[in-house]
């Protein structure tokens, strides 16, 4: 079948017309991404029996919807109340919260939908159009080249800290530490486990998420009566459709930077295993890195949100990508969908487009279609969520303490893992309280595993060789990136503060 | 009066310790429970373990110094500042932990709402009792309805869960 104009424009009137499918997903899809713990993959799962019995094009249209609104959902929490509901929403209150607390909560969820919707569309359409090409991405990420991106995440650490650097390395290091905890990858011996047996398979992510977000979170919010400001409540209270349409400009108005920020996150979620988490931390450092104002970043700076969620939201048309064209499932939800695909026998990779590509073709064409319902059908709700920051914290308090407790014990059903959020809780509160940074050790305990796990590979493969880590062309090249990253900050810094110097001497 | 007012703008590194004295004593621990295990074993522990114990003992040379100049003391108080939501904050922090003890006996519905309930009267002072009440309530029955009843999820079991189970 030839892939013209008229095939696009069929497949999107046809996706156009599983609304009733997509809407109600939308919904769903968008209340778990809010609810710390669920993910949109555990949602599928338990969905499961009902998606096997659907039409494989509905069932599969059904999946899109829910992942990519649990996407969208999971940035709610994150910017209203400083607890993001997935890992990959993590990076998002860096500057989604200060943005709130200064009363911009209705803005600041205008830019997070518009942003995550017109970064979704985007890569969406990338996706559809040079698919067969995206897909070799995955060909050329070997453990080297995915060391190198891993220390991407890391150098993180070290621009999110920056009022104290050394404290910002010592919490991304032990984070690292913690995130290495766990039976080893070749041998399987125990390490760093203090004899809990839960945590052989390492350091779940959502009681350490919740703990260190959230929980800490709710014992701080308690020295207030709310966690606005006397001015910001006003300022909520007597917003209007403003500050929801002053989101969508601004985002609009900086529509290179959902460009760049959200192909980031179609590159990241392309490789297998890496993720929305590292894709929203890797594009919020780019965007700090190549920013005019780094300064502003972490106060409440629309540049530092709007790249988190253009990435997040980059990295869904990106896990498809491997599934489809190679059979190739690149995450979790991604992995569920190959099951469903399995079972109703439809086969993946390079057969898939040749046999239905209908099929193919239209998984993208409805999650482009999920994003454009979703602009219409979540954007407006952004004035009526803001205010749930209005409730008293004597409310919210015990309110965010039980959720998210009852949220960490859902995904593995251990009371472990509701103690652990308790201590990530505890430990979360004397890290904000003594100036350590919490999305600095989550970042470690995301990325401790997972750096191991490629250093291992690339050490193995060349029995050891260090020098391994710099053999590859394409992993050079990011190396490069990596420390121009590094330095540029530092070098424009300083360009700016010579400017000002000059200048000054100029007008003296 | 000058003098307390330079003693309490002096850094309080007591607090600020607390980190990076966790992360040292969790580092040494991980590195004894693979010194004996294979290379592959010790990756991290050597490349990231090594790292965080150079930070650790920078840090402390930094707060030694500061401590040395009369610039820093060892008080805590950026740790549990301000001090008249001390006894509520403790207050709710012990009945955060209490919910994890008891919810073995008493099962997961009745807790959240004890939990709930006795903490927005603890925040609130005891104000507006009855609202306090009916929130928790509502809270305790979603959590009921979504959590055990829709999505089947195995919390740990009380009268409430029994009563629903029977009935159902």
């Amino acid at each position: 079948m030839e892939t013209s104009f008229a095939f696009f424009t069929d497949l999107f009137l046809h996706s156009l017309s599983l609304w009733w499918v997509i809407i109600p997903s939308i919904f769903l899809g968008f209340i778990v991404g809010a609810i710390p713990g669920f993910s949109a993959a555990n949602t599928i799962i338990i969905l499961l029996p009902f998606t096997l019995v659907m039409d494989v094009e509905v069932g599969l249209v059904f999946m899109v919807a829910l992942y990519c609104a649990s996407r969208m959902g999971a940035g709610i929490p994150a910017i209203l109340v400083n607890i993001p509901g997935t890992a990959g929403a993590a990076a998002t209150p860096l500057d989604g919260y200060p943005m709130v607390k200064k009363g911009q909560g209705q803005m600041a969820l205008s830019i997070s939908f518009t942003s995550s919707t017109l970064g979704g569309l985007l890569t969406t359409v990338i996706a559809l159009l040079s698919m067969p090409l995206l897909a070799r991405v995955g060909f050329y990420m070997h453990s080297v080249e995915m060391v190198v991106v891993m220390l991407f995440g890391i150098s993180l650490i070290a621009t999110i800290a920056s009022k104290d650097t050394l404290k910002g390395l010592i919490a991304g290091f032990f984070g690292l530490m913690i995130g290495s905890i766990g039976a080893d990858h070749v041998y399987a011996t125990p390490r760093g486990t203090m004899g809990f047996l839960e945590l052989y398979d390492g350091v779940p992510l959502i009681p350490a998420l919740v703990g260190l977000f959230a929980i800490s979170e709710a014992f701080m919010v308690i020295e207030g009566e709310s966690i606005l400001s006397e001015h910001s409540r006003d300022r909520l209270q007597t917003g209007t459709w403003h500050q929801t349409l002053e989101g969508v400009r601004i985002t609009l108005k900086r529509w290179w930077h959902v460009a760049w920020t959200s192909l980031i996150g179609l590159v990241i979620g392309v490789t297998p295993g890496a993720g929305a988490a590292i894709a929203a931390f890797v594009a919020y450092q780019q965007s700090r890195a190549f920013s005019k104002t780094p300064e502003l970043y972490g106060t409440g700076h629309p540049e530092g949100l709007i790249a988190p969620e253009s990435a997040n939201n980059g990295v869904t048309a990106g896990t498809l990508i491997p599934l489809l064209v190679l059979g190739i499932p690149g995450g979790a939800t991604a992995a569920i969908m190959l099951v469903v695909m399995q079972y109703q026998g439809v086969n993946t990779g390079p057969r898939l487009f040749m046999e239905r590509p209908e099929l193919g073709y239209g998984i993208f064409m409805a999650m482009f279609t999920t994003y454009l319902l979703m602009a219409f059908t979540i954007l407006p709700l952004s004035r009526y969520m803001s205010r749930v920051t209005l409730v008293s914290t004597t409310f919210m308090s015990p309110l965010i303490i039980g959720f998210t407790l009852i949220g960490s014990f859902v995904p593995r059903e251990y009371m472990f893992d509701m103690y652990l959020a308790f201590a990530f809780g505890i430990l979360g509160y004397i890290a904000r309280k003594t100036g350590y940074h919490v999305a600095a050790i989550l970042i470690g305990v995301i990325l401790g595993p997972l750096l191991e796990q490629y250093m291992l590979v690339a050490l193995q493969k060349s029995d050891g060789d260090f020098l391994t880590l710099f053999s590859s062309p394409l992993g050079n090249i990011l190396w490069v990136a990596l420390v121009a990253s590094l330095i540029l900050p530092a070098f424009m810094k300083h360009r700016q503060r010579r400017r000002k110097s000059v200048f000054a001497e100029g007008e003296g | 009066m000058a003098s307390t007012q330079d003693s309490d703008e002096k850094r309080q590194l007591g607090g600020e310790l607390i980190i990076p004295v966790l992360a040292l004593g969790f580092t040494l621990y991980y590195i004894a429970t693979v010194v004996d295990s294979p290379w592959s074993a010790q990756l991290n522990a050597f490349m990231v373990g090594s790292v965080l114990i150079l930070l650790v003992l920078i840090f402390f040379a930094v707060a030694a110094r500061a401590l040395w100049r009369g610039e820093a003391s060892l008080g805590m108080s950026n740790l549990i500042e301000p001090y008249h939501i001390l006894p509520k904050r403790l207050g709710f922090i012990a009945l955060s932990l209490g919910y994890l003890i008891v919810i073995q006996w008493l099962g997961f519905t009745l807790t959240t709402f004890v939990f709930m309930a006795a903490s927005m009267l603890l925040l609130g002072g005891g104000r507006r009792p009855i609202l306090c009440l009916v929130s928790a309530t509502i809270m305790a029955a979603v959590a009921l309805v979504v959590f055990v009843i829709l999505f089947q999820k195995r919390f740990p079991k009380g009268p409430v869960e029994y009563l629903v189970q029977a009935l159902s």
